[in-house]
């Protein structure tokens, strides 16, 4: 595996990324705003489908802000991809980071299940709400690994 | 106080440009480093650019600014290259490891801050 973080982080591109001073910086920038953005729309889904706030039905918040969420998590995934070229072989090696994307994992796996106990018993579900805390915990866990990368 | 206050400040920036291994935080700045001796090797890029000087005996990792920054405080790959004399003031990582963070650098005259 070390082999492809290798090859990734000696590519032209990656080459072009540390040696820009504008795509590095904002990749930066975009993948932390986009986060916020992302979690925005988690938490909104995630605290209805808690019943925290009440009045548009669950299913509807969610048809509506899952497919944004996604997107946006793409713009993040795209960004970080970027700053994650750079310096490949590190990052791979980077404990923080390793859980982070275990996290990632688990979370995208969280959002299936979400979605399929949604579609199957609806909103009023103790797994719908299981899922819906998870998430919540899982995504501060992933931004908290994040920030920890430079630390460790 | 302000001094302190300074450093956090900084900290949360440079490791904010710099999806670096490590903030302000690793490196020991009650210990700092001055390091006088010619560029071995240098490197100018994200995160963070590096160069490897001798000092006493054993070569040392110093670790400089973002790129952007470098470039903006006129550190350009012209100025600093391999062969050339340099002064580098930093502080060592607190695991003992030989790297050093620099905090200024002095080359052909120039007095370059890099926090």
């Amino acid at each position: 595996m070390e082999a492809v973080w290798s090859a990734l982080q000696d590519s032209a591109f990656a080459v072009f990324v540390r040696n820009s001073t504008f795509l590095y910086p904002i990749a930066n920038v975009t993948h932390v705003v986009a986060v916020i953005a992302f979690f925005g729309l988690v938490a909104t889904m995630d605290l209805r489908l808690l019943r925290v706030f009440t009045g548009m039905p669950a299913r509807i918040v969610v048809e509506r802000l899952r497919l944004p969420a996604l997107v946006v998590l793409l713009i993040v995934a795209a960004a970080g991809f970027v700053l994650f070229s750079a310096e490949a072989v590190a990052l791979a090696r980077n404990t923080a980071f390793q859980i982070k994307l275990t996290v990632i994992a688990l979370a995208l796996v969280n959002i299936g299940i979400n979605e399929w106990n949604l579609r199957i018993y609806g909103e009023n579900n103790p797994a719908v709400r299981l899922t819906a805390g998870f998430s919540l915990l899982a995504w501060l866990v992933v931004a908290a690994m994040g920030r920890t990368i430079a630390y460790v | 106080m302000r001094r302190f206050y300074l450093a956090g400040v900084a900290l949360v920036f440079t490791s904010g440009l710099a999806v670096a291994h490590h903030g302000w935080g690793s490196y020991d700045a009650t210990g700092p480093l001055t390091i006088t001796s010619t560029i071995e090797l240098v490197t100018l890029g994200n995160p963070h650019g590096m160069m490897m000087l001798a000092h006493e005996g054993k070569t040392w990792e110093v670790t400089l600014a973002p790129l952007s920054r470098m470039r903006a405080r006129g550190a350009t790959a012209e100025l600093l290259s391999a062969g050339k004399q340099i002064k580098a003031y930093g502080y060592p990582k607190r695991d003992g490891s030989l790297e050093m963070r620099a905090e200024w650098i002095e080359v052909d005259g120039k007095h370059i801050e890099l926090r």
